[in-house]
């Protein structure tokens, strides 16, 4: 995928999904997740995309420790 | 409340580093309240887009009418940057120098998602580059630089200031414009108008016509600030900042110590509130400290924006041609804006200049509407995505933005989804002109259509050398026309090209030919081009007998190998109309 088709693919994804709407997003996710899993060329690829997928606690601990050191921040300043 | 909650913080407001000249009014000599003499052209507005459209036609010897409602160059905080391409069009019009004098160039940037950067980016800077691929400056600044090279001309360029247009009536042969002066009113007719009267255009909205597309909820705050520059200039991109959560924010530096900081605001939050000084300076207070930066600023000025990407569907419209935000609103990410109507006004300069000396049929000037509606189609579909990275239009794309930022900072792959899709020049592929001239076994990037590559080569000429570029030879003929690159073992153009010239010179059109050799080949009686870095050929996949039509907009109208006359002849008289003269 060049960093073009990958634009052309996300853009049409996020459209897809807005005019499903909000109440089908989960659905639409979980579908398409399932084909781009059997789509996937080997098994290896797709327990990285998952794993990657699922590194959520990394990310959530990244927002809180933003969210800590903003909020020390602006107390400095107060 | 302020962003961070702390108490507003008193700032005063300073004025921009710029102190505009005002223009009086003028009246022409009128005979019963009507201009005595009928003009060939006006161009109503006089800003980026105007100006440079009354100078590319002055350059080919029209003489101009340059209406602008205002008493002086813009104020306030517009287009701040520059493209490489607007770039080259500057230097045809003899205007590069200001820019470069005064312009911030800058090659590329880098992204955050709260505290961590996900993206850094660089434009084209290879070594083939004459210039650089963006440069920042007010619009003030810009619209002073092709005002003084207009103020240059002054046989071909008349500019009334503080002349209203608030009348047009089209008819078959004329357009008849009714101007409001402080000294009175009167009217004027022409043979062509261009309007370039921006983003509410008076012309536009006259004719009863009505732009395209779609327009975005998302706002955006723009502020100017004034505080010394920090090098090397850099575009900074903050997405859900700590101190401004949810939101995303621009940096972009401009000469003499402006700065211009764009941040998003949330869904809720009232525009009238959001520009107000109490609520705004403690935003830019906390972003200046999240990047580090400590010295004193002052606030210069305070706006809002609103995303639009809409386009009029045709910008001929009989004798009434449409350029710049008149024809086409473009989102501001991407820096379309005034380089895509600077392109609109390269294009339809030797157009319109062809038509009225008679050199062309006024078809042409229909390839003028379909080339450059194409273009805004492109920009707008680049803008929009932009746009909707920058403000997610809906929470599907909120939701994907939210996921592609977080994975970007541990998976590079999806980082080109941040990229922020920075204008490049536009290439003429479903060109009615192209169409007119058969190219064969092209390679290389020098395709019909395509802007001119660049790349170094050395000029020989009068027994010197002299090291320059390929967008250079645009200009060294003694008056603007067709250039043409043939490429060969001689120093001496081809005979189909001597022909060629002699033919057309019976046309009244200047072509400009010099061969390129692969090497050095003496001093000879013509002006040569070498290859002196080995990358020329290879760029435009050239080889001995090819030959390189190129327009007088820099653009590639046809590539041959070992064209005869006729082929070249009958295919720029097509592009002109004129194919069975």
């Amino acid at each position: 995928m060049t960093p073009i088709d990958l634009d052309e693919s996300y853009s049409l994804l996020c459209q897809t999904m807005t005019r499903l709407g909000r109440s089908e997003a989960e659905r639409f996710l979980a579908r398409f997740a399932v084909m781009a899993l059997a789509l996937m060329p080997d098994r290896g690829v797709a327990d990285r995309v998952i794993a990657a997928a699922a590194d959520i606690d990394r990310a959530e601990a990244t927002r809180q420790d933003d969210a800590a050191n903003a909020r020390n921040a602006c107390a400095g300043l107060e | 409340m302020p962003a961070s909650g702390r108490a507003a913080e008193q700032r005063t407001f300073v004025p921009y580093p710029f102190s505009p000249t005002r223009h009086e009014a003028t009246l022409p000599h009128l005979v019963a309240g009507r201009d005595s003499r009928r003009h060939p052209v006006v161009v109503i507005g006089g800003g980026p887009v105007g100006l440079a459209a009354a100078i590319g036609l002055a350059r080919h010897g029209v003489r101009v009418l340059l209406l602008e409602a205002d008493d002086s160059v813009c104020s306030g905080s517009r287009a701040i940057c520059i493209s490489r391409r607007s770039l080259e069009i500057a230097d045809r019009l003899g205007a590069l120098e200001g820019f470069l004098k005064i312009g911030l160039p800058w090659t590329g940037g880098r992204s955050f998602y709260r505290h961590q950067e996900v993206l850094r980016f660089s434009m084209p800077a290879d070594q083939n580059q004459k210039l650089p691929p963006m440069i920042n400056l007010a619009q003030y600044s810009i619209e002073q630089i092709l005002l003084n090279r207009a103020q240059e001309l002054p046989d071909q360029i008349e500019i009334r200031w503080q002349a209203r247009v608030t009348g047009i009536d089209v008819d078959r042969d004329t357009v008849s414009l009714a101007v409001l002066t402080p000294l009175g009113d009167y009217r004027l007719e022409a043979d062509w108008v261009i309007a370039a009267d921006g983003g509410r255009s008076f012309i536009r909205e006259a004719l009863g016509l009505r732009l395209e597309g779609t327009t975005y909820e998302g706002r955006y705050v723009i502020v100017d600030i004034r505080k010394p520059n920090r090098t090397p200039t850099e575009r900074f991109a903050y997405f859900d900042p700590p101190c401004n959560p949810g939101s995303t924010v621009l940096v972009h530096q401009q000469p003499e110590g402006v700065w211009r900081i764009d941040y998003q605001l949330r869904d809720g939050e009232d525009s009238d509130e959001a520009i107000a000084p109490e609520n705004v300076i403690p935003r830019v207070a906390d972003l200046l400290e999240m990047m580090g930066e400590t010295g004193p600023w002052n606030p210069i000025w305070i706006g809002i924006y609103k995303a639009n990407a809409l386009t009029l569907p045709r910008y001929r419209h009989e004798r009434v041609l449409f350029a710049g935000d008149a024809a086409h609103l473009v989102p501001i990410f991407g820096v379309r804006g005034a380089n895509s109507g600077i392109d609109d006004a390269d294009n339809l300069a030797w157009k319109l200049a062809y038509v009225i000396k008679g050199v062309a049929q006024d078809s042409l000037l229909d390839s003028y509407s379909s080339e450059r509606v194409a273009a805004a189609r492109e920009n707008l579909r680049y803008g929009m995505k932009s746009t909707e990275f920058m403000a997610p239009p809906s929470f599907a794309f909120d939701l994907m933005r939210k996921a592609v930022l977080e994975l970007a900072v541990n998976h590079p792959e999806v980082r080109s989804l941040i990229n922020p899709r920075q204008t490049s020049a536009v290439t003429y592929s479903e060109s009615p002109l192209k169409g007119a001239l058969s190219a064969r076994e092209i390679t290389g990037s020098a395709i019909p259509g395509a802007a001119l590559p660049e790349c170094p080569l050395t000029l020989v000429a009068g027994g010197e050398r002299r090291r320059l570029h390929v967008t250079d030879l645009l200009t060294l003929g003694a008056e603007p026309g067709f250039t043409v690159l043939c490429f060969g073992d001689l120093p001496s153009i081809c005979v189909a090209v001597t022909d060629l010239g002699t033919r057309m010179r019976n046309d009244r059109v200047a072509i400009n030919a010099i061969a390129i050799t692969r090497a050095f080949s003496g001093t000879g009686n013509e002006p040569y081009g070498f290859d002196h870095t080995d990358r020329l050929y290879p760029l435009f996949g050239a080889r001995a007998g090819d030959v390189v039509l190129i327009r007088p907009d820099g653009h590639i109208l046809g590539r041959w190998r070992d064209p005869s006359a006729i082929d070249l002849v009958t295919g720029i008289r097509r592009v002109l109309g004129n194919a069975s003269s």
